[in-house]
């Protein structure tokens, strides 16, 4: 017999409340670890691939969207851009690289990115297998392009015409897989990469076949195939030579010319702060059901003192001292919350790393379950501290507990 | 040399005198009987024997030990190791079996986890095979026989019986009597029955007559 042996029997013997009360803490615990998982992945992988590009410039529109599209590859681009144009910046002094893409299609909804091999490094990419690209319609593809369409070195494939799956196919028009990219954990790992060359060989044909046809701007991105003499590429990445490009250059272009400048990190703030109105409501929706878990305890537990004074009074005649009476109350509490808090956090594990397992969304971002935060601990804490402040007011009454007048009237 | 030493003891509730005792003692090892009516006092003597019970005036000595001389954790501990309650109303914790009962007496006393202690315990009151019942599967008689034998597990030097006769019948009040009596002498036990069922006087000869001092009381730790 020892104190915790004692609260177990207790907690065993109203086994319902015992298990409505540590339901509850876990609904609330599961939800929270939900958040910060989601939260602090979401936050990494978008500083993650955003890093090493201080500013996107593409067609004018909405800067949030040509981050999306150009950085993250998740929105539709805002437009095309004069390639002359994204040349001219390129040799700008205060630029120290430019990577240009040409968007407009997709394999198996994974998108087709005409770029160049600058785009490797500045994504911290890795060839795992082959090489990468080096003449019009040969393709490095990312990990998980490879992996879910079970593409290897030497295979050919087709692309579909817009950034989405269903597109009509480009007949005639193969790519060769010449290398695989080795897993990043970012967006590279969903892309199919292909000189600039390709995607504007492919729209030239298509436009060649399809003439006549009526298309929808935002799926035609990089417009090469008409008859106009100017290329066009989607959106150029860059990076500065020097700290004083970040004050003149975006200013530069965003009034003195056709193009739109946008700074990742300004945008991804401000998507982060309207995301956060959204995670801030949640977040505050899993403390209340924490907070109401302890309410629960509280209640329960008073109900108990009252329920069994007699048995405590009988404890105490036996020999038991009042701080072993109260610290049973605050085991049977804290037993609650410990268990509370361990299934919260399997729950909200689990629902991550199944949500990061079997939703395609959440495996594109590469969400998993089982990553640790820095911030869980004081989850832990929290839910330590809910159910002692819960076991405090029983304590108390137990420890003052007359026990003569108890046992005195039976 | 006496277990319990009682000097110049008295206690009102609510204004109203409930127990003057200027001096009793009872020896090591034997029985005794607390004697009076319903308000005389007898309870709040036992509480006051067993640190329970704060008295208004008056000095009780344990085993040599002045028990209200210590802080509320000593007389508990004091407690726990010297006495052994019966209470009238017997409650045994509903959510252990009866082993975990006597178990936990021996655990709050302080006693090492002894299983073979709590066996005995067991056997000696004729439940050695109840060892795992609930109190609630209990008749009465059993429940009385397992509250005997958690007074005893502990090996007390003193056993507090109050009013452990008043609600049985003449065969039943006699086999707890006997019960108590051999239970005692098998610890070598001094036992104290507080009641006021007049059958008992045929069984145990020392005797402490309280008087009922006042009129009318509440009922009060009486």
């Amino acid at each position: 017999m020892n104190t915790l042996g004692l609260a177990w029997a207790y907690l065993k013997r109203s086994a319902l409340t015992t298990c409505l009360n540590v339901a509850l803490l876990a609904l609330g615990v599961g939800t929270i670890v939900v958040l910060i998982l989601v939260g602090t992945q979401l936050q990494d992988r978008l500083a993650k691939d955003a890093a090493g590009v201080d500013l996107v410039v593409g067609a004018k529109g909405s800067p949030l969207q040509l981050i999306l599209s150009a950085l993250y590859q998740i929105d539709i681009p805002t437009g095309n851009i004069p390639l002359s144009q994204a040349q001219a910046l390129a040799a700008d002094p205060l630029v120290a690289q430019a990577v240009p893409l040409a968007l407009g299609d997709s394999f198996r909804g994974y998108r087709i990115v005409g770029t160049d091999p600058a785009f490797v490094a500045l994504r911290h990419a890795q060839v795992a297998e082959g090489r990468l690209w080096q003449a019009p319609m040969e393709a490095t593809v990312g990990a998980q392009v490879a992996r879910a369409a079970g593409l290897k070195v030497g295979d050919q494939f087709n692309g579909n015409h817009g950034l989405s799956a269903g597109g009509a196919v480009h007949e005639g028009m193969p790519y060769t897989v010449v290398g695989i990219l080795a897993p990043t954990g970012g967006v590279v790992d969903r892309l199919v990469l292909t000189p600039i060359d390709s995607v504007w060989a492919v729209h030239d044909a298509h436009h060649h076949h399809h003439d006549g046809d009526e298309h929808d701007a935002h799926e035609h991105q990089a417009e090469g195939a008409q008859p106009a003499p100017e290329r066009e590429v989607t959106s150029v990445l860059l990076r500065y030579r020097s700290p004083i490009a970040a004050a003149l250059l975006p200013r530069r272009i965003n009034t003195g010319s056709v193009l739109q400048a946008a700074s990742p990190a300004a945008e991804m703030t401000r998507l982060l702060s309207l995301v956060g109105i959204g995670t801030d409501t949640v977040r505050g929706f899993g403390l209340l059901l924490v907070a109401s878990s302890a309410l629960s305890i509280f209640v329960a537990l008073y109900n108990a003192t009252q329920a069994r004074r007699y048995d405590l009074a009988v404890m105490r005649a036996l020999g038991a001292t009042r701080t072993r009476i109260s610290g049973l109350l605050l085991a049977e509490a804290l037993a609650m919350g410990a268990a509370g808090t361990a299934l919260g956090l399997v729950l909200g594990h689990g629902a991550v790393e199944l949500a990061g397992r079997f939703v395609p969304q959440a495996r594109d971002m590469g969400i998993t379950g089982l990553q640790f935060p820095p911030t869980e601990p004081y989850l832990l804490i929290l839910a330590a501290g809910l159910s002692v402040l819960a076991a405090l007011v029983p304590a108390i009454q137990a420890y003052r507990t007359d026990v003569s007048a108890v046992l005195s009237r039976g | 040399m006496p277990l319990i030493e009682v000097d110049g003891l008295r206690h009102a509730i609510a204004g109203r005198p409930v127990l003057d005792i200027p001096r009793w003692s009872v020896e090591a090892g034997r029985h005794s009987l607390l004697l009076g009516p319903s308000g005389s006092g007898k309870t709040t003597l036992i509480h006051a024997l067993a640190g329970l019970k704060r008295p208004d005036q008056g000095r009780v000595l344990l085993d040599g030990q002045a028990m209200w001389d210590l802080n509320a954790a000593g007389r508990d501990r004091l407690r726990g190791r010297l006495i052994g309650i019966v209470f009238q109303t017997l409650h045994l914790v509903p959510a252990l079996d009866v082993g975990q009962n006597l178990h936990l007496a021996r655990w709050l006393a302080g006693l090492p986890r002894d299983a073979r202690a709590v066996a005995q315990a067991l056997d000696r009151v004729g439940l050695g095979a109840r060892l795992s019942a609930k109190p609630e599967h209990l008749s009465q008689g059993e429940k009385q026989r397992v509250a005997i034998a958690r007074a005893v597990v502990t090996a007390p030097k003193l056993i507090l019986a109050d009013e452990p006769t008043s609600a049985l019948d003449d065969e039943n009040c006699g086999l707890v009597l006997d019960l108590l009596l051999e239970q005692a002498t098998v610890c070598g036990a001094t036992l104290l029955v507080a009641t006021h069922d007049e059958r008992t006087r045929a069984r145990i000869t020392d005797r402490l007559e309280l008087p009922k001092l006042s009129a009318a009381t509440d009922g009060h730790a009486a």
